[in-house]
This record gives C-alpha cells, structure tokens and sequence, in this order.
C-alpha cells in the first residue's frame, strides 16, 4: 500500500486517537469537539496501540498520568510507528522526569496543562495536524524522488 | 583556650585565696594586740614600748585588709597577703633583742607567724617561703642588732625551730598548691567537655526539629501535590462540560417553547404540555443562572487548583532557571483568601530569570507572607515588591503591623525563637526560610525592623547544567513552532521541537 491509497483528512476536521484513563475525561473530549474533531477514543496505551494506524489518524492526545504505559511512553511507541504522527501531552505535571525526557530526546511534542480550554487544546491539534499533513507531504515527495 | 584556662585559674584563685587572706590580716589584727596583756606581766619594763609596736600592727593590718578586699588581681592579692604577715613577722622581730625574762615563749608566739601563713595562705609556696624568708631574716637582724641580749645557743635553738616550722609549712603549702591546681584542671577539663556535649546536644536537638518540621512540611507537600493530582481531572470535567451543557440546555429550552408555540389549537400537544409549561418560564431562566453560578464557582476552583499547584511546585527538585513571581502571586493568593480585610499592595517588576528551586522558595514566601498577615491581624496593609539590582532579583515583603522590637531583632532568625502563641509558630519558619534561600544562593535579611521589611534576594547568573525554563529545546529535523500550553503561567509545560 502505498501513499496515495491513505484516506484523505478533512483539514478542518483532523482524525484524533484521544487517550485517558478517566471515562469522564474521555466523554468530556467527545462532547466538547464533538463538532470540531473525528474521535476516537481508548482508555489506556495498550487499547491506543491497538486501534492506532497511520492511515487512521492525524493526532494523537493522551493524557500522561495514567495506569500501565504513562502517556510520555506511549507517544514515544507511536511516534516509532509513525514518525510523521503530530501528538499532544495533556498533564498536570509538565516537570515530570518521564515528560521532561520526552522533551529532551527531540520529538515535537505538545503539552498541554490540565485543566485545559477547550480553544487552546484545539489550537494545538489542528496544528499537530498540520505538521502531520506536511511531514506527509515531504515523505511522499522524497519517496518519489 | 589556654587563656580561657588561665583566666578561669586566675578567677578561682582570686575567690579561694582573697577570705583566707582577709582571715590573716583579722588574725593579725586581733591576736598582736591581745599580746600586751602577756607584755604587762612577762616583760612590764618593754610594755609601752611593745604597745605602741602592736597598736601600730592595729592601724596597718586593716588599710591591708582593704587591699586584700579590693584588688581583682592574683599577684596584688598574694602579694598583699605576704605583706600582712611580713608586717606582723617584722614587729615582732623588733621586740626580740628586748625581751628580757621570757624569750622562749615570744619566739613561740612569733612562730605563730609562720603556722599561720601556713594554714591560711591557699597561694602558691612562694608565698608562705617568702613570709618564712622575712621571719628568719628579721629574727637574725634583731639578733645582730642586740647581740648581748641572748646567748648564742638560744638564738640558734630558736632559728632552728623557726627554719623547721617554715620548712614544714612551705612544703605543705607546695603539695596542696599542686593538688589544688591539679584538681582544678581536671573539673576545668570536665567543665569543658560538659559545655561541648551540652553544645552537641543543642545542634542535636535543633537538628531533629528541624528535620521534623522539615518532614511535615514536605508531608504536607506531598499531600498537597496528591490532593492536586486527583483534583486534576474532576476540576476538567466540570470547567469543560458547563459550555456544551449552556448549548445543549439552550436547544432543549428552545425546543420547548417552540412547541408551546404551536400547543394552540393541538389538544394532543397541549395535554402532553399541559402542566408543565406554566414553570416553563421560570426552569429556562433558572437553569441559565444556575449555569452561571456553576461557571463562575468553577473558574474559582480552577484558580485555587493552579494557585494551589504553583505553590506546590515543590514536586521540582531540580533548580531551575524563571521567573519566581509566579509562585509569589499564587502563594499570596491563597493566604489572602483566609483574610479578606486585608490591604495588599503589590508593585511587581520585571525580572530576569533567576536559578531557583520553585517549591522551596514558595515555601518562604509562604512563611514571610504568613509573619506579615499574622503581625497586622489580617486587617492591615501587606506591601510586596519585587525589583532587579545589581547582580540580583529582590522580593520585598513588609506589612503595616507593630514593626520588630529592637531586643528581638538579634534573635529573629535563631530557631525555636518566636514572639507567636504556644500553638501559632514553631520559631522555625524565618530560620528554615533563610537556609532554604541560601541554599539557592541567595540572601535573606530584615533590612527594616519598624515596617518589618524581609528582603529575599537571588543572584542573577546562569550556573552550569541548570535546566532552563521557558526555552524550547531545539531539534534540528523538526522545527515546529510549537509553544508552550500553560494556563497557569509556570511555564513548566512546552514543546520540544
């Protein structure tokens, strides 16, 4: 399969995997960007791991805090996956070792405080997004070449 | 401390010797004169002559005893004590040659001169060697003055048992001058070490105290920082779900009165209405003010929860490297909603980033800010300034309360000192406050004790491998223009890219 068989994102309305361990966390992200994003929705990095492909999403956003994999370690996992994948952190600690060693090895990532509003989380995933959609754009075109 | 040693020998000596010396000069004083009943009935010829010797021992012995009394020096004393006893030798020395009938009982009574020096001078053997030297000299002066006054083998006899009853006392006085000396190097010593363990035992039990307080603390950090974490997520919900639910309510209500609209003329509509509606009204107005007060109570929660999370930042061992007015902004916030009539004015500048260690320093804000509210019983002014100097940032703290006594102000940041009740301060706060900034390089002092002005000052400088905040970290494949996200402001979140 190669690129051009991958589904076509909505630039205005970006394919998120959300992932926290607290279903009301989760319910409160399918309500508040209902309009704004296509969801879908995992209640642990092991869950995440399995539903993520490339193909099927344009961001992902995990909260840190959370039993088994914290979200720092899961970002690193899917960025293995796919090197191009725009991700955000949602944490209460930004000074958390396992969050300030992501910083530290260079994946671009997002973190966002807890509690966050609702037009700042946005922001940030639609940019993600964009960076998605454009180290796409490169790959595809260094393929080509 | 050998001077310490000699001034405190010096100090025993002056208090062991000065009433034994006081004792010689009384005994002098007393027993020379009470001589001239034996003068009357022994040697009536020399009787107003030995008199007038004696009354002049009288006069002389107290204006020695007023030296003895006033000098606080150990060579003026022992020299005075000499002197008594000398004066007293050297008269009865003058009578010799003119005692005619009884010689053997004066030089006994003169040898009383010696025994005394013995028995009651605690001084060195000098002393009493010296007072021997006197005896034997006057008694062979007075000798040589009036040869023809006595035999030879008297005056020998009586030499020889003056220079046995010196030879006995000096030594005497030789042994117990050692053994004093040396039993007072011992408790000197023992004194000494006494002070050093009770020294210990002070640093011992300021030590444990403070490392209880600390502990509690550090507890209360971690309960705190725990409490924060669990109200992470619920504090989410509720801010984030009040929008989605106003919208949806709205749709709902709207929905409603729609159909109340179009009720007339529909029986079936109006029946399933029917009693509803006349609350329809006052539900729609009710549940936009209660979404309202939800909203505003919420951002008052997520305000205490950030202010609270800033303050706690203790979670960040590491120095780093900003901006600590932040920490200041939400430590004073949270002690200012437990005393609401207080005045507070802030004149915040702005400052370079500072190496610092977040938790530790919100933890002295937190006690100077407490001092200060406590000292204007939540009803005064409460100044705070920040400002840049030199080479460092200041955190100004002063209050419009009674100001620091003068008599406190040496103490002020000795632990366990507090002016508080039993119950309200543990005297340990300025105190761990100050090691808690110096442990940050810094400073802090009371630089005015009338408005009870603390300054907390922090070098500027960049120290080596010191985590710098509010930088993203560069990668040179990606360059996102990511910032950081940070509702509160600590700038502690961010983007790597």
């Amino acid at each position: 399969m190669g690129d051009d068989s991958k589904t076509e994102m909505d630039p205005l309305r970006p394919r998120v995997l959300v992932v926290d361990d607290d279903p009301a966390n989760l319910d409160t992200f399918r309500r508040v960007f209902r309009r704004d994003l296509e969801m879908t929705l995992a209640s642990n990095a092991a869950e995440a791991l399995a539903l993520f492909h490339p193909d099927k999403f344009d961001v992902v956003v995990t909260d840190h805090a959370m039993p088994g994999m914290v979200g720092a370690v899961l970002l690193v996992k899917l960025r293995e996956i796919e090197p191009c994948l725009g991700v955000v952190l949602v944490t209460a600690h930004a000074d958390l070792p396992a969050v300030r060693d992501v910083r530290a090895s260079g994946i671009p990532i997002a973190v966002v405080m807890k509690p966050w509003r609702k037009e700042e989380l946005l922001r940030w995933i639609h940019q993600a997004a964009k960076m998605t959609r454009l180290r796409s754009a490169v790959a595809a075109m260094k393929s080509r070449s | 401390m050998r001077a310490t040693y000699d001034e405190a020998w010096a100090k025993a000596c002056l208090v062991a010797e000065r009433p034994l010396a006081l004792a010689l000069a009384g005994v002098s004083w007393v027993l020379v004169p009470l001589w001239c009943v034996f003068d009357y009935y022994l040697e009536p010829a020399q009787f107003w002559f030995f008199l007038v010797l004696r009354i002049i021992n009288t006069v002389v012995q107290p204006i020695l005893a007023l030296w003895i009394r006033n000098t606080s020096s150990v060579l003026q004393l022992r020299i005075a004590a000499f002197t008594t006893m000398a004066e007293t030798g050297i008269l009865i020395a003058i009578m010799l040659p003119f005692v005619e009938r009884n010689y053997p009982l004066y030089v006994l009574g003169f040898s009383l001169v010696v025994w005394a020096a013995g028995v009651l001078c605690r001084g060195p053997s000098w002393v009493v060697g010296l007072v021997g030297v006197v005896v034997l000299a006057s008694h062979t002066a007075a000798y040589a003055i009036a040869p023809a006054a006595r035999t030879q083998v008297e005056f020998i006899g009586a030499t020889f048992y003056l220079a046995s009853a010196v030879l006995i006392v000096v030594t005497l006085a030789w042994f117990r001058y050692r053994l004093e000396r040396r039993a007072f190097g011992l408790s000197f010593r023992l004194a000494e070490q006494n002070e050093e363990l009770q020294a210990t035992l002070d640093r011992l039990t300021d030590a444990q105290a403070r490392l209880v307080e600390t502990e509690k603390q550090s507890a209360l950090g971690r309960l705190l920082a725990g409490l924060s974490h669990e109200l992470n997520n619920p504090v989410n919900v509720i801010i984030n779900n009040i929008d989605p639910l106003r919208e949806y309510v709205g749709m709902l209500t709207g929905t409603v009165q729609a159909c109340a609209d179009l009720r007339h003329g529909r029986p079936e509509l109006e029946q399933v209405l029917g009693s509803r509606l006349p609350e329809l009204e006052f539900v729609t107005e009710d549940v936009e003010l209660a979404l309202d007060a939800i909203d505003r109570s919420a951002e008052r929660m997520r305000q205490i929860h950030l202010d609270l999370r800033a303050f706690i930042r203790g979670d960040a061992p590491d120095g780093i490297m900003g901006d600590p007015t932040r920490g200041l902004q939400a430590t004073l916030e949270m002690l200012a909603r437990g005393a609401p009539d207080m005045r507070i004015e802030t004149d915040y500048a702005e400052l370079p980033p500072v190496y610092h260690l977040p938790g530790a320093l919100n933890q002295v804000f937190f006690n100077l800010l407490q001092n200060a509210i406590d000292a204007v019983e939540s009803s005064g002014t409460l100044r705070i300034a920040t400002r840049v100097v030199d080479d460092g940032v200041e955190f100004v703290v002063s209050d419009s309360g009674p100001g620091i006594a003068p008599h406190i102000h040496p103490r002020l940041f000795e632990p366990f000192f507090t002016t508080k009740e039993v119950g309200k301060g543990t005297g340990l706060g300025l105190a761990i406050s100050r090691q808690l900034v110096e442990r940050q390089g810094g400073t802090l002092t009371l630089v005015d004790a009338a408005t009870a002005t603390f300054v907390v000052r922090l070098p500027i400088r960049v120290p080596g491998g010191v985590r710098t905040e509010e930088v993203a970290i560069g990668c040179p494949e990606d360059s996102d223009p990511f910032d950081i996200v940070d509702p509160i402001g600590t700038g502690s979140g961010g983007v790597a890219a």
